[in-house]
């Protein structure tokens, strides 16, 4: 029976209820995996800084590379592992002993392959821009040389990169919003920005985490972003790159890689379908079940752009939709009234 | 540099949105709809 294929999105810097803060997407992701035969998500459904919870099953893409998979430009590729580069910024020069001792920390306990660590030249010049709805996202003045460090590594042989940097500005009522557990978290956007960068233009997997929070969570914080009140923000990017799928040319595709016509499924929150993956699904005719649980700031509905989705209220019931199309059971059968077939 | 726009837009279909992705000068790294009535879409450009 053909692999049953999920396609599993929670866009950062939104405020999503499940996912918009530290690993707190986690839970509701590896329940739709336990559903599906593989589920392809994005890091920050999973990062949840020193914390990393992800069932074998769930392939861990980053958001550009998910745009070109969906819309049938790349295909993934599984791997046993990655070599890992680390890049800093130079304005967190200060922070490398403790980025380093993460690195060797789990070298020396997970067994990760994590092959050297590159400074940029100059300073990466990330910041913080709040948009539309509180919509968060981000400038970047000097893209140039994170990614000549970040191809330093490649050449050195990293198979995939992770990336640190000092992000500034922000806003401390967004921050302490964000710390209680509200709106979206500030610096999500821009740092989505910076791993999109690295992947579009050398083609590998990449993340982001912060080098260092521009906010210092103090006292008891709230449950979905504790996880960054509790050390290193490195370890889950680190974690999740180690098995992340390769991205190549569709054209360079081979027996068993995975392309957009193996995905069966797409998952969203309800309110943000307005995002690349979801037209190119429409368009392709690739089912889309919208969760409305799932709130965010947005109010970016399917039927407003015209797009047919089945709407359920819980990642709980989006399990069960799951499991039900994986089967092969009738959705209409589940549900009552049931409607006689006729001529 | 990297910089963020944000774009009105006369209708939210996939067409108005191809046609103000073309009108852009560099690399569209990520766009989205954040509004729909009236539209308005987030892009992030690599100039």
């Amino acid at each position: 029976m053909k692999p049953f294929t999920v396609l599993s999105l929670i866009p950062t810097g939104i405020g999503a209820s499940f996912g918009g803060y530290a690993g707190d997407g986690a839970p509701a992701t590896n329940l739709l995996a336990c559903a599906a035969d593989r589920l392809i998500t994005h890091p920050n459904a999973l990062n949840a800084a020193t914390f990393f919870s992800r069932r074998p099953n769930v392939l861990y893409v980053e958001g550009y590379a998910l745009d070109r998979f969906v819309e049938g430009d790349w295909a993934l590729r599984m791997v046993c592992s990655n070599r890992i580069g680390l890049v800093v910024d130079r304005s967190a020069e200060h922070t490398l002993p403790s980025l380093l001792n993460v690195c060797n920390a789990l070298r020396a306990s997970a067994g990760l392959s994590i092959t050297g660590v590159a400074l940029t030249d100059a300073p990466v010049g990330a910041r913080v821009v709040i948009g539309t709805n509180g919509v968060s996202s981000g400038e970047v003045e000097n893209p140039g040389t994170l990614l000549d460090a970040a191809k330093k590594l490649v050449d050195g042989g990293a198979e995939a990169v992770a990336i640190a940097c000092s992000l500034e500005g922000g806003d401390d009522e967004l921050d302490e919003n964000y710390l209680q557990g509200r709106g979206p978290d500030p610096i999500g956007g821009l740092e989505a920005i910076l791993s999109h960068l690295v992947v579009s233009q050398l083609g590998i997997p990449a993340a982001h985490a912060p080098a260092e929070l521009p906010w210092t969570p103090e006292g008891v914080v709230s449950p979905l972003v504790a996880a960054e009140a509790c050390g290193s923000y490195l370890p889950c990017i680190l974690l999740g790159l180690s098995h992340a799928p390769r991205c190549l040319p569709v054209e360079n595709r081979k027996s068993g890689d995975l392309t957009s016509e193996d995905l069966d499924l797409l998952v969203a929150p309800y309110s943000c379908f307005g995002g690349a993956p979801m037209f190119a699904c429409q368009r392709k005719k690739i089912p889309m079940l919208a969760v409305r649980e799932n709130e965010t700031v947005l109010s970016v509905h399917p039927e407003a752009l015209g797009m047919e989705a089945i709407v359920v209220s819980s990642y709980l019931e989006a399990a069960g939709v799951i499991l039900a199309m994986k089967e092969g059971i009738s959705l209409a059968s589940l549900r009552r009234p049931l409607a006689g077939v006729s001529r | 540099m990297i910089i963020h726009q944000t774009i009105p837009l006369p209708a939210p279909g996939e067409a108005d949105i191809l046609q103000a992705l073309e009108a852009q000068e560099g690399t569209v790294l990520r766009w989205a709809l954040t509004r729909i009535d009236p539209p308005l879409l987030d892009v992030i450009l690599l100039a």
